[in-house]
């Protein structure tokens, strides 16, 4: 290794070895692919293409059909659509979008040679948690819940702002939730139509339970997309005690899977 | 005699999957700035081996060192200074040749990017992919892909260099050339090459280890394997009655048979020999010694790697 002088060598050790380089290749599969530009399109139709219609194609239509309705009616309703169809979509997109992170690297040989090299299994699964996190946020929440704020505000300036903003930090929330599942899944499972069988279910099949018993509400994520719109119409203090618990029930389980992931990646053969 | 230093090393290495035997209890030995061919038919247990050595999973008993260093607790160690080709390897299909190397090299490197990027364009011209290096790895064929295989297990010139079947999916020249490239790496590392290719160890290894059924059958250097598994024989075309030279031959402790035989009226003897520095000094000279005997013909016998890994692995079964 003496032609190694001239380099500044990667000297991390530990849990962090590796992770610089992952991280970079990560953050790259997103913003150096078509892939960004791909994932904000979609979601800015999705969301803001859905607001614009329910904002100002609906009362329209209602107004033609003869049966107006008020802006105070359409803006609440708008609101309810949008965090109802942006927690369920998005939760979608996340374990569409994640489904492959791991146990296709896992199934390729790609993670048996990348932890072949001077890198940690905490510090691969970590580069993935994180880089898809911040991605998902960025382009399928932070833009586009930017410009459906700016249209809310351009019909409602009086709307409430800490009420937008606190359902806004439960969809993140939320979808932490499906992102830290659907990898967790993917550490855990051999085969990939696990990781979209499960977190399909749970998404899917929670929302579904939660119709036959109501009392999920209480105590699962699953029902955090009522909560969010509650809270972005009346604003957090209007939110009986009792619905946080959900929320951070949703946390520490978002924080369960990710322990557990970096617990089993550990343990892993490949 | 200075002893040579290992640079990897097991002990009783065993490796179950369920019940599942994959490795038994390997004992191997591989000597410093050495080429080692590691050879076993399909399912022998060489690449159960290779993720041993590398911290991809874990033994079931007995240990392993690699320069000195614990295969399971100081593996973080050992992969700084050790580059690994899997067996069909596979790249993230998007990225080029040239960003491939750039994510393996900065495992090992923060900088200076002018020297990686050199680095990178000097590994990629020895394997021969230069032109290539900015084309996307999805349009590759399997013997780029091979190649860029070396290239990146190499970028880090590292002091041990582990190929799982590095010639496996290469045509001819190919595997020509990723045998050339391995000669060329000779001087600075230690190459641990696993393969079903006998001809590619006996052209280039200094030691073969055998595996078989998860079991070490042989390990040593080639010329050790093929003196030792069938016997060294030399043969003789002669003129001449050759009966009382057989009988002279037969009394020496050092020469284990005599066999005659006749062809188009020519005698062909066989001698099979138990010491082959004592054989080469003093064997034809004894034979000689019968003023009657003409000899028309001396040689060694040889036998190749392949019949002795195949009686080796067929007499284990």
């Amino acid at each position: 290794m003496a032609a190694n002088q001239a380099f500044q060598l990667e000297e991390t050790r530990g849990w962090r070895m590796g992770l610089r380089n992952l991280m970079r290749k990560e953050n790259g599969e997103w913003f150096k692919t078509r892939r960004w530009w791909i994932q904000l399109l979609i979601w800015l139709v999705l969301i803001d293409g859905l607001l614009f219609f329910l904002l100002v194609g609906v009362p329209q239509a209602a107004k033609l059909a003869g049966q107006p309705i008020t802006d105070s009616e359409a803006f609440r309703t708008a609101v309810e659509a949008l965090f109802g169809i942006a927690s369920m979509g998005i939760g979608l997109g996340i374990i569409i979008v994640t489904q492959d992170e791991v146990i296709g690297e896992k199934t390729s040989g790609t993670a048996a040679w990348v932890l072949s090299k001077p890198a940690s299994r905490v510090a691969f699964y970590l580069s993935k948690l994180f880089n898809n996190g911040v991605s998902i946020l960025i382009l399928m929440m932070v833009i586009p819940f930017a410009i459906a704020f700016g249209l809310l505000w351009s019909k409602n300036p009086g709307m409430n702002i800490p009420g937008f903003v606190t359902a806004f930090a439960i969809l993140v929330i939320h979808n932490f939730f499906y992102l830290s599942l659907s990898l967790m899944i993917g550490v855990f499972a051999e085969k990939r139509s696990l990781v979209l069988a499960i977190s399909l279910a749970g998404l899917l099949g929670g929302q579904l339970m939660m119709n036959i018993v109501k009392e999920l509400m209480y105590f699962t994520p699953f029902g955090l997309s009522s909560i969010m719109a509650g809270v972005a119409n009346e604003g957090p203090l209007a939110l009986p005690g009792i619905l946080w618990l959900p929320v951070g029930i949703t946390l520490l389980l978002s924080l369960i899977f990710v322990l557990l992931s970096i617990w089993k990646i550990q343990k892993l053969e490949f | 005699m200075v002893p040579v230093q290992s640079v990897i090393q097991t002990q009783n290495l065993s490796k179950n999957y369920g019940n599942f035997q994959a490795l038994k209890s390997l004992n191997l030995n591989v000597p410093a700035n050495s080429i080692v061919g590691f050879l076993g038919p399909n399912g022998a247990g060489k690449s159960t081996t290779i993720k041993l050595l590398l911290g991809l999973t874990k033994p079931t008993a007995g240990s392993g060192t690699i320069f000195g260093m614990d295969i399971v607790n100081e593996n973080q160690d050992i992969r700084r200074r050790v580059g690994y080709l899997a067996q069909n390897p596979n790249f993230y299909e998007h990225m080029t040749a040239r960003q491939i190397m750039d994510f393996t090299a900065r495992f090992f490197f923060r900088g200076p990017d002018n020297l990686i990027r050199a680095r990178i364009d000097k590994t990629l011209k020895l394997v021969g992919l230069d032109d290539k290096a900015d084309r996307p790895v999805r349009g590759f064929s399997g013997g780029e892909r091979q190649r860029l295989g070396i290239a990146q297990a190499q970028v880090n010139y590292p002091d041990l260099l582990i190929l799982d079947e590095p010639a496996a999916a290469l045509d001819p020249q190919g595997r020509r050339d990723v045998l050339e490239v391995m000669e060329k790496l000779r001087k600075h590392t230690t190459i641990f090459f696993s393969t079903h290719i006998l001809d590619d160890v006996q052209r280039v290894s200094d030691r073969v280890i055998i595996l078989n059924h998860g079991e070490l059958i042989a390990q040593g250097s080639v010329e050790e394997l093929l003196s030792a598994s069938l016997g060294l024989n030399y043969r003789l075309v002669l003129k001449g009655d050759a009966s009382r030279a057989q009988k002279h031959l037969q009394s020496f402790a050092w020469i284990q048979d005599v066999m005659i035989g006749h062809q188009n009226g020519k005698t062909i003897m066989t001698i099979v020999v138990k010491d082959v520095d004592l054989a080469e000094r003093a064997l034809l000279r004894e034979v000689l010694s019968d003023e009657n005997l003409i000899v028309l013909e001396f040689s060694r016998n040889k036998q190749n790697l392949e019949e002795v890994f195949l009686s080796l692995v067929e007499g284990a079964a």
